[in-house]
């Protein structure tokens, strides 16, 4: 079950009123409960055969956790971490371990008959298992005290917004907010269904659009490559599918929490409008992110052991979470690709100075985006050998049109300024409908197919202009005919875009 | 607390109804697909611009009309390759008495036409005579759920007419269709969506009393344009060299030829297998030939290798896969003749 399918809309509508309806002294618990049930249910609804791995994750989690607490911690935290580990490696990385060894030992002249598994990857098994590990770490370091009700442990492992693509959530965080009863606000309820409503629209409006011809530009492997305009092309629309994939999907999980009175951690903070590479990671996928680094980079030292050291536990965080995404090499370079490229701005910045902002904040966000935009061809490609191909296809494209990006952001935001300063929003904005509506007599055809470049235009600027709030559509026009209308034009953009069980990309990490 | 859930309540259908409503309501006022509404004229004269209709709704709906009046004991029955087949040819085959329906639909499976036939024994239909027309690639066929191939519920009783009209709205407001829909209704001109949908005026003619589909427009291009039509359909780039397709037949394959089998024989039907040969050079797989001479026996007629000279002549086709009718002609001569002249 999807948060983009018909079948979640009704599982949702009738979960939504039984919850609600809860009240008296209990009602918390039997809140709990049904949230357990659920979960339950929306991850059966996939597989319900990897119902009984994630139960295996929560109650091994859940005893060790409170046997850690009587006593030999790291004992039993390393015994609940090697579990969760093994059954993630079993079901991720068996294949990709063994052929990988087998491929060693074949170079240092031995043979090794490993054995290859056909095995199904479980939903969201790496978020889970990392929740879990969290958990047991903040346990093991006295950080959060052993939960002893299994119910509110369970919801908070398999809580269904946030069971199969995160956020990761931590215990300190979650787990209060789970024990503790939920008051019914309204105007929560209306902020969480317009979040749900705006990441639905980035999935099915924009990435479920993008996908087609992302796959054509990269769905050759031996064949003849795609040209250079094509490999510039469907990079660029990758990096916006992907980008509205995983942020839609994080909407719509805060979204649906927030109806039911829980608030997730953000897990997007509008990463396209970085100013860096470090900025970047601040934003994009922050809950995967802080787990590293407090799971990985801190106890491997941090930035407390000189530069060097530092610089290697970035690369060892990067490498990891690159490996984290998938058990494939391109996975391993995207990450390592990444680990580099922060290695080199923290060395730049410790030779210029920390505190120094960059002198041109439009050249700043894209030469950013260029960067994220090549380290996503790496992450897309299906072997080395395509990526390669497709870095040489890309990168001077995408060196010119960062130029020609960044001129033109220049330009348009000169122009934008000026007349927002001599008053003239109302004349903008008319000049603007009326060039869109003369291109779109003079060119139909163009404009009918260039729709897509459209709607991820409508998206960006919308984002762009509610950046400093928590969430977009945070703030919507005060006039209720105008709110009204603009909720109408986007169930409609979502109806007559919808495609049925689209899955979203973080489902297969 | 109740009075803000209620309050939710009806700002969500606020919200959501309207527009909602708006395209169920430019649906029905449009029917797009035609199958809201009956229609004495699928194919209207002069043709407008409208999507593929669904054949074997067609047929449905042309045999429902024709039935209680005509009491067809005759079918054609087969994918769109049975269009070649003339009724009228082959009435001069069928013992008097015969009152002949051509029974098609888009891409027929093996499963869809074991719906259809025992749609016709429901429906008290004496199953006298059959000309099953089957392409090479039958076995590749699958059910399918896209608006031009779908079976209509009189035909797949497991699918009701709710979930069968809202596969329609779903094919309607599918992004890529719908698109093309509105760039076709603004412009006027027809607009081809993915491989196996169009928006163009179709120049069909259909028989609501046969069924039979036929294109004057079409042949009359043939007639005095030959070279032409088919330097525009690029015929050249659909011929191949003959080759045996991967073997299909599954064991859900298997159990609705029998039931197909069983259900002719209860009726004691005089009926022909036929499958003529392809441009593409596309030839069953050995198993799956044998498969379908286990079914239908001596019945079974293939021409994929016989009449393979056939592909030499271009006016002999439409385009890669459908022949034209006087290659079906010559191969009902053959299957009806007392001793087949060629098989």
């Amino acid at each position: 079950m999807t948060f983009n399918s018909i079948a979640f809309v009704v599982f949702f509508a009738v979960f939504f009123f039984l919850y609600w309806c809860c009240r008296g002294r209990y009602s918390t618990r039997v809140q709990n409960i049904l949230l357990m049930g659920g979960s339950m249910l929306f991850y059966a609804w996939y597989d319900w055969r990897f119902l009984g791995l994630i139960y295996l994750a929560i109650v091994c989690t859940f005893v060790t956790a409170i046997l850690a607490e009587k006593g030999c911690r790291r004992l039993f935290t390393a015994v609940n971490i090697a579990i969760n580990l093994a059954v993630l490696v079993a079901f991720k990385y068996f294949n990709f371990f063994g052929e990988n060894l087998g491929r060693l030992f074949h170079l240092l002249g031995m043979q090794l008959d490993m054995v290859t598994v056909e095995v199904l990857l479980p939903v969201g098994i790496s978020f889970y298992t990392f929740q879990c590990i969290g958990y047991s770490v903040d346990v093991c370091r006295r950080k959060v005290r052993a939960e002893r009700d299994f119910v509110d442990f369970a919801v908070f492992v398999s809580y269904f917004p946030q069971l199969v693509a995160g956020p990761i959530e931590r215990a300190s965080q979650l787990l209060p907010r789970i024990k503790n009863a939920r008051v019914f606000d309204y105007a929560g309820i209306v902020g969480g269904m317009r979040q749900a409503l705006w990441g639905m629209l980035k999935k099915v409006v924009v990435a479920d659009a993008c996908a087609p011809h992302v796959e054509k530009a990269f769905s050759w492997v031996d064949g003849a490559p795609p040209s250079m305009a094509w490999a510039l092309l469907g990079t660029l629309l990758f990096s916006v599918q992907i980008y509205c994939d995983f942020s839609g999907y994080c909407d719509m999980a805060r979204g649906v929490s927030r109806c039911l009175g829980i608030d997730l951690t953000q897990n997007f903070r509008y990463p396209y409008f970085s100013r860096n590479v470090k900025d970047f990671w601040n934003r994009w996928n922050i809950s995967l992110m802080a787990w590293f680094r407090e799971y990985v980079y801190f106890p491997l030292g941090g930035s407390r052991r000189g530069l060097a050291r530092t610089c290697a536990n970035v690369m060892v965080v990067f490498a990891l979470s690159g490996l984290w995404h998938g058990a494939n090499w391109n996975f391993v370079l995207w990450g390592l690709y990444w680990g580099v490229v922060m290695v080199v701005f923290r060395l730049a910045r410790s030779f210029r100075g920390a505190d120094a902002a960059p002198r041109h904040r439009s050249a700043a966000i894209v030469s950013t985006c260029a960067l994220a935009v090549a380290g996503w061809c790496m992450f897309r490609c299906s072997s080395l050998s395509q990526t390669l191909v497709m870095l040489r296809l890309l990168l001077p494209g995408l060196a010119v049109l960062s130029v020609a990006a960044w001129l033109a952001l220049v330009v348009a935001s000169r122009l934008v300024r000026t007349a927002l300063y001599h008053r003239w929003r109302l004349v903008l904005l008319c000049t603007g409908l009326v060039f869109i509506a003369l291109v779109a007599v003079l060119f139909p055809v163009p404009v009918a197919h260039g729709l897509l470049f459209g709607y991820i235009a409508l998206v960006f600027v919308v984002e762009w202009r509610q950046r400093y709030l928590d969430y977009c559509l945070a703030s919507m026009p005060s006039h209720r005919l105008l709110r009204l209308l603009c909720y109408w034009g986007m169930v409609v953009l979502l109806l007559v875009n919808y495609m049925e069980d689209v899955p979203f990309i973080y489902f297969k990490f | 607390m109740r009075r803000d859930l209620f309050r939710i309540l009806l700002n969500c259908l606020l919200v959501f109804m309207p527009p909602l409503l708006l395209l169920g309501g430019v649906y029905v006022a449009i029917d797009p697909f035609r199958v809201l509404r009956d229609y004495d004229v699928y194919y209207p004269e002069p043709p407008v611009l409208q999507p593929t209709i669904n054949k074997g709704m067609i047929s449905v709906a042309n045999f429902e009309r024709g039935f209680p009046e005509h009491n067809y004991n005759a079918f054609i029955m087969g994918s769109s390759v049975s269009i070649a087949y003339p009724v009228s040819g082959w009435a001069r085959h069928l013992p008097p008495g015969a009152r002949p329906f051509h029974f098609d639909s888009a891409m027929e499976s093996v499963h869809s036409l074991r719906l259809k036939l025992e749609y016709l024994e429901r429906m008290g239909a004496d199953i006298s005579n059959v000309l099953l027309v089957i392409p090479p690639q039958w076995f590749e066929f699958a059910d399918s759920e896209a608006p031009p191939f779908v079976d209509p519920p009189a035909i797949d009783t497991s699918r009701g007419k709710v979930a069968y009209h809202w596969l329609f709205v779903k094919g309607f407001y599918n992004r890529e269709f719908f698109k093309a829909y509105v760039m076709a209704r603004l412009m006027g001109r027809a607009v081809s969506v993915g491989t196996v949908n169009a928006i163009d005026p179709q120049r069909v003619h259909i028989n609501p009393l046969t069924n039979e589909e036929t294109s004057p427009v079409l042949e009359d291009s043939i007639r005095y344009h030959a070279r032409e039509f088919y330097r525009l359909r690029d015929l050249d780039a659909s011929r191949g060299h003959p080759h045996r397709l991967e073997p299909r037949a599954d064991a859900a394959s298997i159990a609705d030829l029998e039931a197909i089998v069983r259900l002719l024989h209860r009726h004691n039907t005089d009926y022909r297998v036929v499958m003529a040969p392809v441009l593409s050079g596309a030839m069953p797989a050995e198993s799956d030939l044998e498969v379908l001479r286990n079914a239908f026996g001596d019945r079974f007629y293939d021409f994929t290798v016989t009449m393979r000279y056939k592909t030499l002549v271009d006016t002999n086709y439409y385009d890669g896969i459908h022949y034209r009718y006087p290659v079906a002609l010559e191969i009902m001569d053959s299957v009806y003749s007392p001793r087949p002249v060629i098989k």
